[in-house]
This record gives structure tokens, sequence and C-alpha cells, in this order.
């Protein structure tokens, strides 16, 4: 499985951006390849892998080629930040309005890297484990937790995004940890 | 952790076409800079059923000429030029030149421009847009709805970054002259009174900004532009009318109730103010008891409702007893609600709440009292509680209810 990293991945320069607003096609097309991958992993990890991440991370993007022509080209914040926000709002509201007691849907993946028969079931198990405990994370936490983890936003970016206080978000990230590690005690050896 | 989260927790990935589908998407709607755009075509819940040749003819008056078609009380317009039409029974809008608007009944869909409401009492009043919903709450409102900045020219663009003070620019904003609105996005809601101002941006969150800029910085197509031309097209509104009747039942009893904001009265419709006091007999008496349980049912429960939804998503175990007082004043023709107060064995306290539930009360519109009465007063007595959603709020009919003659 390719690994998605916004954090080594550079950021469409401005001139793409600034095509986007106009329209062009190819600018928009690259736009989406280019950040698609991210906003499927941020809204899969928040709401589990179910059919509506599709629905939504096309809304996100329609969003975000709506407000386009307020982002600021010149200005420090990073593209992919800001769509994430514009997702991880996006996923909240859809988790707030459905039921509370969803399940996120499983992990089906398989990895690519090679492994034993006795590592592949201990990582089936870790995997398993990691999505139920992931699970039993109440959402804000959740998100909190995939944008520091996953994204690599900062924790002034969090708290934009899920606008709360800086604070609140070092609380949700030091309990979402608290839990996964309590959850995952048992597999700390192969962690 | 020490091995990669990334393998050991994978997500989904984009299907292969996902990326052709959002483009496609994308470059199907209307092109925001071009303000006389057809509107996209969508589902017409409410007036899907007009003629195709009424259709038609709406596409070709809204290329050259700007769209307006009526049919009771529904219809569209799009404004080639600054505008003021009537919506209902109950608004009027005042349309910036490319503001474009579809309605039914008391529900209105706003995809683009700005807008200035004035709404009647008498019920839900609510404009969509495609960024988040405003509700009408109160009484009389006065309301300016800012589309998305691609949608306007630049200068408009800059006009509402500067009056929201928000750095990533707002796609809805609205400003509140007189009354309270709500203004929400799926879960998350504002209740904004008269003097307020709020905006949705990319965030879809709905946050509080300084109106102060807004209402100094029109926009020369604002539709309050339209009102200060020479031949003012702007008529009288009908809000004269209610604060009218309030005020000359405050000066009949000797009383200054009305609101303070209210302007001078207007010449009073025919009524029938000083007849003679007639008792009711006590089947009259039960029967309007029950006409004003009705009432109060049918239009206020749903404001009161979104009150105390809006309370429990902040505070969450809220619940409590209000007990509203109001007089129905009226001189004939109309019977609207004056002196809104909540008695003291209320328990309920939180100011948003307090002011969203007493401003509602005075949307509400009644039969007048009856003949020779100079007002009926009415104390209702409301339960809430959270965690039952289909009895809220519990009620009971005012103990309280007497005719004052």
């Amino acid at each position: 499985m390719a690994v998605v990293d916004d954090r080594t991945d550079e950021e469409l320069e401005a001139s793409v951006l600034a095509r986007c607003r106009e329209r062009d096609p190819a600018a928009l097309q690259a736009f989406v390849e280019r950040y698609q991958r991210p906003v499927f992993a941020l809204l899969s990890r928040m709401l589990g892998q179910v059919p509506e991440v599709e629905d939504l991370a096309q809304e996100t993007f329609l969003r975000a080629f709506r407000s386009l022509p307020s982002f600021d080209l010149q200005g420090a914040a990073r593209p992919s930040t800001w769509l994430l926000t514009i997702a991880t709002r996006l996923a909240l509201d859809v988790y707030r309005r459905q039921s509370r007691t969803r399940t996120l849907g499983r992990v089906e993946a398989e990895l690519v890297s090679p492994a034993s028969p006795e590592q592949k079931l201990e990582q089936s198990e870790l995997r398993r484990a990691i999505a139920r405990a992931v699970e039993a994370l109440p959402i804000d936490q959740r998100a909190a937790f995939v944008l520091s983890e996953f994204h690599a936003l900062s924790i002034a970016d969090i708290a934009r995004a899920l606008d709360t206080p800086e604070s609140t978000v070092k609380t949700r990230l030091f309990r979402a940890r608290a839990k996964l590690s309590q959850a995952l005690a048992n597999y700390r050896g192969a962690l | 952790m020490e091995r990669d989260l990334e393998a050991l927790w994978p997500a989904a990935e984009p299907p292969p076409e996902f990326v052709r589908r959002v483009v496609e998407r994308e470059l199907s709607a209307p092109a925001p800079t071009l303000p006389l755009t057809p509107p996209r075509a969508r589902a017409r819940s409410g007036f899907g059923r007009a003629a195709p040749v009424l259709a038609v003819l709406a596409v070709l008056a809204m290329v050259f000429a700007g769209l307006r078609w009526h049919q009771g009380n529904q219809g569209e317009v799009f404004a080639a030029e600054p505008g003021e039409i009537a919506i209902g029974e109950r608004a009027t809008a005042l349309l910036s030149r490319g503001a474009h608007v579809e309605w039914s009944g008391a529900s209105v869909q706003q995809d683009r421009g700005d807008v200035e409401y004035r709404v009647r009492p008498g019920g839900p009043f609510t404009v969509q847009t495609p960024y988040g919903a405003v509700q009408v709450l109160g009484t009389i409102f006065s309301v300016r709805v800012a589309a998305s900045p691609e949608e306007q020219s630049m200068k408009s663009s800059k006009r509402t970054i500067a009056a929201t003070g928000l750095t990533a620019g707002a796609l809805l904003f609205v400003a509140v002259r007189e009354g309270t609105v709500r203004l929400s996005n799926a879960e998350r809601q504002l209740v904004l009174t008269a003097g307020e101002a709020g905006a949705i941006g990319a965030d879809g969150v709905p946050t509080r900004v300084d109106p102060a800029p807004a209402m100094q910085n029109e926009p020369e197509n604002a539709p309050s532009a339209a009102l200060r031309e020479p031949e003012g097209r702007r008529r009288a509104f009908d809000r004269l009318r209610a604060d009218g009747v309030r005020q000359r039942a405050a000066e009949r009893s000797g009383a200054s109730h009305a609101p303070p904001s209210a302007p001078a009265p207007v010449p009073a419709p025919a009524s029938d103010p000083t007849a003679p006091a007639q008792p009711l007999t006590p089947e009259e008496s039960e029967h309007r008891r029950q006409y004003i349980r009705d009432a109060v049912r049918e239009q206020y429960f749903p404001i009161a409702r979104s009150c105390y939804e809006e309370l429990l998503a902040r505070q969450p175990k809220a619940g409590g007893k209000v007990v509203l007082s109001f007089a129905i004043v009226g001189d004939g023709d109309a019977g609207v609600v004056d002196r809104v107060e909540f008695r003291d064995d209320t328990t309920m306290d939180d100011p948003e709440f307090t002011t969203c539930m007493r401003e509602s009360m005075y949307s509400t519109v009644f039969e007048p009292p009856p003949p020779g009465a100079r007002e009926t007063t009415v104390v209702y007595p409301i339960e809430l509680a959270p965690g039952e959603p289909e009895d809220v709020p519990r009620h009971e009919l005012g103990k309280v209810q007497q005719d004052s003659h």
C-alpha cells in the first residue's frame, strides 16, 4: 500500500491555484490529483471506510473551488491544511448528523510488505486492534489524533480546523494517545 | 509508536475515476464570474410542476432580461437590475443586480447575490443558501445575505471580507437590522439579534462578526442602494401596520407599550375598537382558548423548539419551565403580540435562549380580540426537558387568560 505523506509532498504552486480560480480544467485536475489521497485518508480515518467518504471528498473539493477566490495564494497557509480543514468540518458535521453509535468501516486492505505467516497474523490482529481502539475514541479526539499523526498538522492548525482552543487540542491529543496506548498495551512489542 | 501507523492503519484510496468526476462536477456548475448566467437546473420540489412552456419562457427571460415569474406563493427571480419583489404574503426582498432567489411559501433558496429581506410576523421563514441557512426567529426582520465571493465582483468580495474581518473570507454574510435570526450550517447554529452580523466561511462554521463595516460600506449594487434612489421604489412595509396596531392599543389603554423602535403609526385601518363590550359565553371563551392554543402550537412551537435545541447544543442538560406572558392587541382586523414577558416562576434564564423565546413570540399573529375588548392577556407555561424530542416543548395552555375591556 502506498503511504500518503503530506509532510513530504510539496504543495501545488500558486500559479496552478490561480488557474484553478479561472476554472482551468487542467489545473482543477492537478489540484484534485495532488490532494485526493490525503482527503480520502482523512475522511476514511475519521468516518471509517464507508461509501459516504467519496461523496464527502467530492464535496470537499467543490467547496474548496468555490472558496479559492478568498484563499490567499501568497499567504503562509498551506493549501493542504486549508483543504483538510474543510474536509474535517464536513466529516464532523456528517458524523454528528448520523448515529453516534455508528462503527468505523473495517480495515480490509492488506499490507504490501512481505511477511511470514506469523508476522501476517500478528499484523492483522494489530490492525484490527488499532481500528477498534481508534473507533472507541470520541470523534473530537479522533479528529485531533488523525490530523496530528497522519497529516502532521500543528497544534495551531488543528485548533483552527476544529474551531477550538489550542489547549483543548492538546488535551484531546493527550487523552487520545493515552487511550490508544492503554488499548494497545498488549501489542506494545509489535509497535 | 515506532512503527509506521500509515501501514498499520491503512486508509481508503480514491477510486480511479474520482478526479474526472470532481472536475466534471465543478465544470458543470455555472461560471461564477458571469452575473447573468442562468441558474443551474435543480429539482424544484415545491414548484417543479410548472408547465414546460413556462420553463422555456423563464430561461429566455433569464438570459436576456433577468428572470421574474410568480405563481401564487411560488416564484423565481434573477435580477438583471436592483429591485424589490414580494415573496409570498409576508415578505419583501430587495435584490441587488445579479441576485437569484427561488421561493415556495416561506422557504427561499438564494444561491447568489445580495438580498435584503423584510419579513412580517406569522411563522417560520427560511433563506437557504449553498453555505448555510438563515431562519427568521423573531418579529420583523431586515436581513442582508451576501452570497459566495466568486459570484460577486472583486469589489464586493473585498467588502464582504472586510466586513467580516475573516481572513478566509465569507461565503455567506448576514446582517440583522431588526429582530432575530438563526444562522446555521448542519448542526452549528448562531442566533443573531438586531445590530449583529454573522458569517459562514469556507470552514462552514457560523461566526459572529463585526456588523459595522458592512453597514457602512455597502456595495454600489447593494439592495438598499435602491432605497436611496430619488424615485424611491421602496413601498411602505406592512410592519408599520403591526406596530401601528400596538401603538394605537397602547394609546387606548393610556400607556405606552409600543416597542422602543416602533416608528410613527400609520393611519388606522377600518376597525371597531369602540364597540360595546360583549362578554363571551363559556362556549365562546373555550373556543377562543382553543384557538389561541392552536395558533401558538402552529406558529410558535416550531420556533420555540429551535430555540431549545440550540440551547441544548450548548447545555445538553438544560431544562425547566418558561412562563410567558403576553398580550394580544388589535383594532378590528389584526391581532398582534405585545408586551412579551417572563413571569417570575420561569426557571430558565440563559440570555440567548430567553431572547430567542421572547422575540419568537412576537412573530405569532392571532385574530383580533373580541369586539369591544381592548386586548387579550395570556399566560402560557411551557416545560422543557432534554431527551424527550417528541414531547418538547411540553406545555399546557395558559391558566390565566382574560379579555380586558
